[in-house]
């Protein structure tokens, strides 16, 4: 007999009180960037930097192999080669594009289909639904950062390589991507939430990142003070790689402050995120 | 033998938005079946079903549903909660399906049981041939039965829909009436209706609230409930009346006298108006008037406001 012909049937089973509430958000989150069109070529070619470093690292062990020669002669310490990886401005270009990618439409696209009252009707708080939206940006952003630096961490011993290794560059290595990962994770949800468009949430985080910039690259070349670098969010993760892995800052201000710019805008950010989702919860 | 508790208490409840009074000491116990919750534009149903979600912090008093403090314990009053809204709500890129069950997961339910639920519940609101289809696509009239089957999903013990047949031709509104009727006919699932269409509530809702500018002002049973009634008329002949009344108690009409000469009728259930110019055909006379009779409802609706409105 077809379901519709017997009425209405109660469900037998128990719904589960434990466990975490937005692991079905934030898979949902991670399935839909994986399955979009170019998620593939674009996640691989974020390694691309790693598989550098990792290339060196082996060149390194492996004199006889005669690679890289000429660019591995000065690497004598692993702390100033993680220096350059996370300094080069290629890694914080792939940074921004790879939180474009995942995170532009994770909560424009609730926004535009209106999802908010299927969701907060239903025993999930904001932090859940916040911590889903986050943690699935967060992972796609642990891929061209944390996870290159640590297998190229773990390559060294590996491949008995002569670089010096301290305590601190280990912990660098181990913080400091997913600082930077959490922090560009929640600015691309803090600005997406803001317009139910994906398109213009991208364009608009890609704007703020350029604009920064070159608001404080002006402004420190004209006024004569490296102080301004503090608005860019470049020279702030150069800055700051230089505090972790005590390499020279290559701007003239506390690079100490350039580390913890991170942790706070990102306070920051989870505070307009949590302010807005709440009215959206209460006006929807 | 234990009297159930009410699924719903709500205690001298208040809330406002600035300086407007959304809600004004509301105090009731629910019991449970069908209420259909009425009132004018800015009565305070939305917000009443806000502060029963636990979207709105009530400024007074406390709102209890099946004994759990809308404030202090909003996760498990949420798992007894099934909510249907009133304006369209998606889950962009997914299809029914996965849509369904995506949100019985977040309600608790396990991967397995989710999806096995989410092809029954669809089944049963119709949306067996779509369910495939990615739900952007869908007609107004699926959109609504997908918000019930969302709200369905996790088996809640009541079921608050907002303007449940906004939206849809009457054939979809007839259907989507007779599935809330069904849900709450098997006895463990309450509804609260929030509707404007006071036939709908009428048809279905074994009870009414009726609210204005924030204030409760009538809680009761629908007397007599006409699930199995036709329409009322008030019709004026041409002539011939007593061959017309004849025709008419012959055809299963029944017929009150009413004032000025109009004759007051009620269809049998299923009929339409059509019958009655069948029976003046019959008797070699035509309908001069013709008005369909505001309901009891309407009726009390209006008297209630009304006296809301003196005060």
């Amino acid at each position: 007999m077809a379901v519709r012909e017997r009425g209405y049937e109660h469900w037998s089973g128990r719904l589960q009180e434990e466990g975490w509430r937005a692991w079905p958000i934030f898979s949902l989150g991670v399935k839909k960037v994986w399955h979009k069109r170019y998620a593939k070529l674009l996640l691989s070619s974020t390694a691309f930097p790693g598989l550098i470093l990792l290339l060196l690292v082996i060149a390194l062990a492996k004199p006889e192999l005669k690679l890289f020669t000429s660019q591995i002669k000065n690497m004598v310490d692993a702390q100033t080669m993680f220096y350059h990886y996370f300094a080069n401005g290629f890694l914080s270009l792939m940074l921004v594009i790879v939180s474009i990618f995942s995170g532009s439409e994770l909560i424009s696209g609730d926004l535009q289909a209106n999802a908010f009252p299927l969701y907060f009707s239903r025993p999930l708080a904001r932090r859940d639904y916040l911590s889903a939206k986050i943690g699935a940006v967060f992972f796609f952003l642990v891929l061209p950062t944390f996870l290159p630096a640590v297998l190229v961490l773990a390559a060294i011993p590996t491949f008995s390589a002569p670089l010096a290794l301290s305590l601190r560059t280990i912990a660098g290595v181990m913080v400091f991507p997913l600082i930077l990962a959490l922090f560009f994770a929640s600015f691309t949800l803090a600005v997406s939430i803001f317009t139910r468009s994906k398109r213009f949430s991208g364009l608009i985080i890609f704007l703020i990142y350029m604009a920064t910039d070159l608001i404080g690259t002006l402004s420190s070349a004209l006024l004569g003070k490296d102080g301004f670098l503090l608005f860019s969010i470049q020279k702030n993760i150069s800055q700051a790689a230089a505090f972790v892995f005590t390499a020279k800052p290559p701007h003239d201000f506390p690079a100490s402050w350039a580390f913890f710019f991170f942790p706070a805008m990102t306070l920051v950010c989870l505070f307009i995120l949590d302010r807005v989702v709440r009215r959206f919860e209460t006006s929807r | 033998m234990p009297v159930p508790a009410p699924i719903i208490q709500l205690q001298e409840v208040s809330f406002s938005y600035g300086p407007v009074q959304a809600l004004d000491g509301v105090s009731c116990d629910l019991e449970g079946g069908i209420y259909g919750l009425l009132g004018p534009n800015g009565a305070g149903k939305t917000t009443l079903l806000k502060v029963l979600l636990g979207f709105l912090r009530p400024a007074n008093g406390r709102a209890l549903v099946g004994g759990y403090d809308t404030l202090e314990q909003i996760r498990k009053v949420r798992r007894l909660i099934g909510y249907m809204p009133e304006n369209d709500c998606l889950l962009p890129g997914l299809d029914a399906v996965s849509m369904v069950a995506h949100l019985g997961r977040v309600s608790g339910m396990s991967a397995g049981e989710a999806i096995k639920r989410a092809h029954d519940v669809l089944y049963f609101v119709g949306l067996e041939e779509a369910r495939y289809r990615q739900v952007t696509t869908y007609s107004s009239g699926m959109k609504q039965r997908l918000k019930l089957a969302q709200a369905l999903v996790h088996d809640p013990r009541l079921l608050l829909c907002d303007e449940p047949t906004s939206g849809m031709d009457p054939t979809g509104r007839q259907n989507m009436l007779e599935l809330i009727r069904d849900i709450a006919g098997k006895g463990k699932m309450n509804v609260i209706i929030s509707s404007h269409i006071l036939s709908d509530i009428e048809n279905i809702a074994a009870s009414v609230i009726v609210l204005d500018r924030g204030r409760l002002l009538r809680l009761e049973s629908l007397p007599g409930k006409k699930h199995d009634a036709g329409l009322e008329y008030e019709v004026i002949t041409a002539g011939a009346e007593e061959n017309v009344r004849r025709a008419m108690m012959a055809k299963g009409i029944k017929i009150e006298q009413g004032e000025r000469g109009r004759l007051l009728v009620t269809l049998p259930a299923g009929s339409d108006s059509g019958l009655i110019f069948d029976c003046a055909y019959q008797a070699e006379t035509c309908i001069r008037h013709l008005q369909l009779r505001r309901t009891s409802l309407e009726e009390a609706f209006l008297q209630a406001l009304s006296e809301n409105n003196g005060r």
